[in-house]
């Protein structure tokens, strides 16, 4: 249709296509149809893009929060609530995250492709883009300990989010599995003005539970750290001996949010396995009678204790030793 | 009410005058109600009547998305965007399939059969006449028949098919290859050679 005429709009209707011309500009007329503004695409647009980069920045937050929990899967000490590194690992995982990650990358996906360009791309391409966007921004974000602060907020404001510190805590806060956190308080044994008051410790924890604490096969270092913990935290690795009574086996600080280097993830291990070595020398020294590689865990709950030094062996036989002396028994 | 040389006149500015005096949009129908026309022809709105319908409401959806029309694209791909997902979506709301019965000249077969440029395996008999090509093309997926309608017989390149089926370029290649291989596998296997 490139002939050439001059013509009027009106009358621009050539004879042989009349019946569309002529019915579209009779319809556009009748029914007062007025183009849509440009702001109404331009919005279109901007809400399109403002939807991908919701989606990036959702995206980058489940990125931060899964690495803050991955790094701060306790490798260090995981004997002492898992049965092996994996589950360690598996069971801290933030399922819900990866999910809004996946979620995110393909409503990415989505919003680039409504973009009035994004057609020309690859899905893999958009993909790989939104990704690696979202990746950048993640790492950032966790790098200046963002991550961190956002799983902890979002459990602080939803009470079914199930943060990583909800999480450490709620399994630090189980007696009849021997782990207690919370905070040594001074107890004053009678008056201040009897001569013979003296101050002993007890252990409020987390429930606000006293506890009488029994130290007695605590290392030094592990002593220590109990009482320059001050008003902070701490979690307690041991057994329930009686009721109200939680003997101590191993002390480690509370340290939410905290990243360690790995020369101070190497001294915790260190530390830890110390611990466990001085429980299992301990318990071998006083008589062969005590099994101590992987013993029967069911008779130690039953209270069927082997014999030797009553004093001495108690932390030979909780579960936590148990699963580590595994590693040195190797 | 001015007068103008229509034919010197480009898409984009045509646009810029419909959007300021409606009655100016008579110029863009005029240049593509045959192109557009045809292309929903071959894409399968056969009946003429539904044709005119179907452009009418090609037509009235282009002229309130004028302010929508990005100027970085030629406005040829844009219209033949919206006059291609106007026609899938007629047919569709029909649930009917599109029967192809494509237009098809002695100089579109002539054009296809001699194409080798997107795969060199597919190599078609010159004796193919254009009513067993028309019926090939009705019987494959929609997807290879818009793609082979518009590099063979609209003549357009890569990047306007890109525009106007809004799919990657390099997807474009892709589909005639199928599209081709699809086309080889309905066409008599004496007419077609590997």
């Amino acid at each position: 249709m490139n002939n050439k005429t001059t013509a009027s709009p009106n009358q621009s209707c050539p004879t042989t296509t009349r019946s569309v011309c002529g019915k579209v500009l009779e319809q556009l007329e009748q029914d007062q149809v007025q183009p849509h503004s440009r702001m109404y695409f331009h919005s279109r647009e901007c809400f399109v893009w403002s939807a991908w980069f919701i989606s990036i920045i959702i995206g980058a937050a489940a990125v931060a929060v899964t690495l803050y929990i991955s790094f701060s899967v306790p490798y260090t000490i995981y004997e002492a609530t898992h049965d092996n590194l994996l589950t360690a690992f598996v069971s801290a995982l933030p399922y819900i995250w990866l999910v809004i990650f996946a979620l995110t990358a393909y409503l990415a996906i989505v919003n680039l492709r409504n973009t009035r360009r994004g057609y020309r791309y690859r899905t893999a391409t958009l993909l790989g883009s939104s990704i690696f966007i979202s990746l950048l921004i993640g790492v950032t974000l966790q790098a200046i300990g963002h991550g961190y602060q956002l799983d902890r907020t979002l459990g602080q404001w939803i009470d079914a989010y199930p943060s990583y510190e909800k999480q450490r805590y709620a399994a630090w806060q189980n007696p009849d599995e021997g782990r207690l956190i919370g905070t040594l308080l001074p107890y004053e044994n009678g008056t201040s003005s009897d001569a013979t008051s003296t101050v002993e410790f007890v252990f409020a924890d987390s429930e606000q539970a006293v506890w009488q604490i029994d130290t007695s096969e605590l290392r030094q270092s592990d002593i220590d750290l109990l009482f320059s913990a001050g008003e902070q935290e701490v979690r307690l690795m041991g057994t329930s001996t009686s009721p109200g009574i939680f003997k101590i086996c191993g002390v480690f600080p509370w340290l939410p949010g905290k990243t360690m280097s790995r020369d101070q993830m190497y001294q915790t291990r260190e530390a830890f396995i110390e611990t466990v070595r001085t429980h299992y020398e301990a318990v071998a020294q006083v008589g062969d009678s005590v099994t101590v590689v992987a013993p029967d865990v069911e008779t130690v709950m039953e209270g069927e204790r082997p014999a030797g030094d009553p004093a001495r062996r108690d932390c030979a036989h909780i579960a936590a030793i148990q699963r580590a002396e595994r590693l040195l028994a190797q | 009410m001015p007068s103008y040389e229509e034919s010197a006149i480009s898409d984009t500015e045509m646009v810029r005058m419909a959007l300021r005096e409606q009655a100016f949009f008579a110029y863009i129908i005029n240049r593509y109600e045959t192109k557009l026309d045809r292309y929903i022809r071959r894409l399968g709105v056969h009946d003429q009547e539904d044709r005119v319908d179907v452009l009418q409401e090609i037509f009235i959806k282009v002229y309130r998305n004028l302010n929508g029309f990005d100027q970085g694209l030629s406005f040829s791909s844009w219209i033949y965007r919206i006059a291609h997902n106007e026609a899938i979506s007629w047919y569709r709301k029909r649930n009917v399939r599109p029967e192809g019965h494509l237009v098809l000249d002695s100089d579109d077969v002539l054009n296809f059969v001699s194409s080798k440029e997107e795969s060199s395996e597919v190599v078609f008999d010159k004796s193919v006449n254009a009513e067993q090509l028309s019926h090939a093309l009705e019987q494959i997926d929609e997807r290879y028949r818009a793609v082979i309608a518009l590099r063979y017989f609209e003549h357009k390149d890569y990047n306007e098919i890109s525009d106007i089926l809004q799919i990657p370029i390099g997807s474009v290649g892709t589909l005639l290859h199928r599209g081709k291989q699809a086309l080889r596998d309905v066409l008599n296997p004496d007419t077609v050679r590997m």
